[in-house]
């Protein structure tokens, strides 16, 4: 399956909240849209699950206009929203039934994922007995329990403890093995980086940057070196001394140091050099911004 | 439409598992339980007291000041007041005022003249009619004395005075008996009443709670808003239903159970004794009003962002409606059910399910004007249920104050 998105615009009074905003993904990948708080991710989400239209463009699976009755999409909406007052299990029924699944299927499935969960004691409590991160655990059954073929999560770690936010990483990677397309929100880069391997970064209803991140990562400059080193200093004093035709600085970046070349194609020299010099070296890599980086530096001029 | 029964009985369910709604059902069904068996108790009660002559009886000093003869005339009004003992006295008024406050007796009579007398009393009560009926007996003391006076024999003057017109009436079959038709209307009338505003509330409230705990997202994009809002509607007006039949089924019930008590009972005679034809109306336009509200309520519920702001919107709503209820209420009692107001109202849907229903039962409507009347409800209904799920469509994600009329005609516009 492939999932697209052309040209999406929309907005709001006057204020325009997304700019021709084109997404693209397909089964067996998870494309993570970044952005800051108010960047336009959940409209543009909203806009995908047909919460509301949008003023221009489409929303399209394998190139036709998608329907949504006939795709079966999981959506974990970003304000969560379930019955506080009902219990798990009657709830859960009702929103698989809604999607057409049997209640013997339905009720199956979801003693399958509050098991996986770790929460197959709380069937039959009422949701607001559970601590907040339990009842989003709950709802992520509520998103997964109809086996979705396309799943959109918004913001889906928010609120998580370290333990579940892995717990959730090990089911989207599974998702993504599985074939299915994987769309999710989130500003927690970290995160992010572990499997997505598209992004799309949204800043003030745009796409200022989208793409694959190793791709992205490349298309940096690489002139800058990293070597983990315990004669960290000895080396920095080196460079300093003896090797001023290839390198402009050094700067220690916690154990690590960090040496500014003048060109990226100085990188075997140096290597070489350092190698020669009978340095103790542990690893001698090129730097690459972190995605927590390339996002800052997108989207810091936003409101 | 599967995913319309999935809703509606979810929606269905809640009502009938809520303690809440099983618990005033119970209580209703025991209340009316009680209230119609009173009288099968009541019976047993004065069964078995037994009747002592003298206890019981009103005790009236009388202070005849006609120069008559006093113990004739106590006498004359023991005899025309069986309940009442009167003793003749000639105690100065102060004196049988502090009497009567000491409660040494019920209350004193003062004869100045044969036809004008002082009834000295310390409560008068709501039912007090000894005033009343002592007059009549009075007159009918003048007359009996007069009539001897001018030599009619005592069996005469007893057959004149006496003497009773007896009527029978004769009603054409198209008429009304409106005394008769007026108890079960109203309570068929408050019973809708009830139902619309109570009911309506909670559709109102069941949507303004799904969208304030954000449930309202994810069932948006699991099916049709008009699934939703039928379903809702629809499983609040069954759950609705079966609270009725519930207790008008039990208290037609304890009415058979009882029913050699209510013989001469003409208000529970003839609220048990309804005509099928008036019953049926009565489901017809019970359910349809109820529905055009309930659809309403929804819509309403979903135009707020939090609980508290649900009173104030729904107000405008819950006015017309008492308004005309009243309107309604006021033409029954005055009689006139066929006033110009009531023929407006029978055709106004919003107004006809009340007003079409008494003017049914009550007066006299031709039968095209009931085909009329149904036939705009159930368009306006369906009309207006469809409307309701527009408006829930568009107001479920609108967080903020609650739009004014025009805006939401305006959204409505837009999202075509």
């Amino acid at each position: 399956m492939e999932f697209q998105t052309e040209q999406l615009t929309k907005s709001f009074g006057e204020k325009q909240v997304l700019k021709n905003v084109s997404l693209h993904t397909k089964s067996g990948s998870a494309l993570g849209l970044l952005g800051r708080n108010g960047a336009g991710k959940t409209t543009t989400i909203r806009i995908i699950m047909g919460v509301f239209p949008p003023d221009g463009g489409r929303v399209l699976i394998d190139g036709a206009p998608i329907q949504r009755e006939n795709v079966n999409i999981g959506y974990l909406p970003e304000e969560r929203g379930l019955y506080p007052k009902k219990l798990i299990l009657e709830q859960l029924l009702y929103l698989a039934q809604l999607h057409g699944m049997s209640r013997r299927d339905a009720k199956a499935s979801i003693t399958r994922w509050l098991t996986r969960f770790g929460m197959e004691e709380q069937l039959n409590k009422k949701l607001d007995t559970l601590s907040k991160g339990n009842q989003q655990k709950i709802q992520l059954a509520a998103t997964l329990i109809t086996d979705p073929d396309f799943v959109i999560l918004d913001e889906p770690f928010s609120g998580l403890d370290p333990v579940n936010a892995m717990m959730l990483k090990d089911v989207v990677k599974e998702l993504i093995e599985q074939g299915k397309v994987v769309l999710f929100s989130s500003h927690q880069m970290n995160y992010v980086e572990e499997f997505c391997d598209n992004i799309a970064i949204l800043n003030q209803g745009e796409i200022v940057l989208s793409g694959k991140i190793r791709e992205i990562k490349r298309s940096y400059d690489r002139s800058k070196i990293v070597v983990a080193s315990a004669q960290r200093d000895q080396i920095a004093a080196f460079c300093r001394e003896r090797l001023s035709a290839l390198v402009l600085k050094t700067e220690p970046v916690g154990e690590e140091l960090k040496i500014y070349m003048k060109s990226p194609k100085e990188k075997n020299a140096l290597i070489s050099a350092l190698v020669s010099q009978q340095f103790d070296l542990d690893s001698v890599r090129v730097f690459e911004p972190s995605l927590n980086d390339i996002f800052v530096e997108y989207t810091e001029d936003a409101i | 439409m599967k995913q319309f029964w999935t809703v509606f009985r979810f929606e269905y369910r809640n009502y009938v598992k809520n303690k809440l709604f099983l618990i005033t059902t119970i209580l209703f069904v025991a209340v009316v339980g009680a209230v119609l068996s009173i009288p099968r108790f009541q019976d047993l009660n004065s069964r078995n007291e037994p009747q002592n002559g003298e206890s019981g009886k009103t005790v009236i000093a009388l202070v005849d000041k006609t120069s008559g003869d006093a113990a004739a005339a106590a006498a004359f009004f023991m005899k025309a007041m069986p309940d009442t003992k009167f003793e003749t006295t000639a105690e100065s008024e102060s004196a049988l005022k502090t009497k009567v406050d000491n409660g040494d007796c019920d209350g004193a009579v003062i004869l100045n003249t044969p036809l004008t007398y002082t009834y000295v009393v310390k409560n008068i009560g709501m039912y007090d009619d000894f005033s009343k009926r002592f007059q009549e007996v009075l007159l009918a003391k003048y007359r009996s004395d007069k009539l001897t006076r001018l030599g009619v024999s005592a069996a005469d003057t007893g057959d004149i005075l006496s003497a009773k017109v007896t009527s029978e009436t004769v009603q054409t079959g198209s008429g009304k008996d409106q005394m008769k038709n007026y108890y079960y209307t109203y309570i068929l009338i408050f019973a809708l009443y009830m139902a619309i505003l109570l009911y309506g509330q909670f559709v109102a409230t069941s949507v303004a709670t799904e969208k304030s705990n954000r449930a309202m997202e994810l069932l948006i994009t699991s099916t049709k808003p008009q699934n939703l809002m039928f379903g809702k509607v629809l499983g609040a007006g069954l759950a609705g239903l079966s609270q009725f039949v519930l207790i008008f089924g039990s208290s037609y019930l304890f009415y058979n159970l009882n029913k050699d008590y209510f013989k001469d009972d003409q208000v529970v005679q003839s609220v048990f004794n309804m005509p099928l034809n008036i019953l049926l109306y009565a489901v017809l336009f019970f359910v349809l009003g109820f529905f055009i509200y309930a659809f309403l309520y929804g819509a309403l519920g979903s135009l707020v962002s939090r609980m508290e702001e649900l009173s104030n919107t729904i107000m405008p709503v819950n006015m017309a409606f008492v308004v005309a209820f009243m309107v309604v209420m006021f033409s029954m009692n005055s009689g006139l059910v066929d006033n110009t107001a009531m023929k407006v109202c029978s055709f106004i849907p919003f107004t006809s399910p009340m007003a079409m229903f008494v003017r049914i039962a009550m007066g006299n409507v031709a039968g095209w004007e009931i085909a009329v009347s149904v036939a705009v409800l159930i368009v306006s209904t369906v009309a207006v249920g469809f409307l309701a799920a527009a408006i829930y469509r568009m107001g479920v994600l609108l967080y903020g104050n609650a739009p004014k009329p025009n805006e939401i005609v305006k959204m409505l516009k837009n999202s075509r």
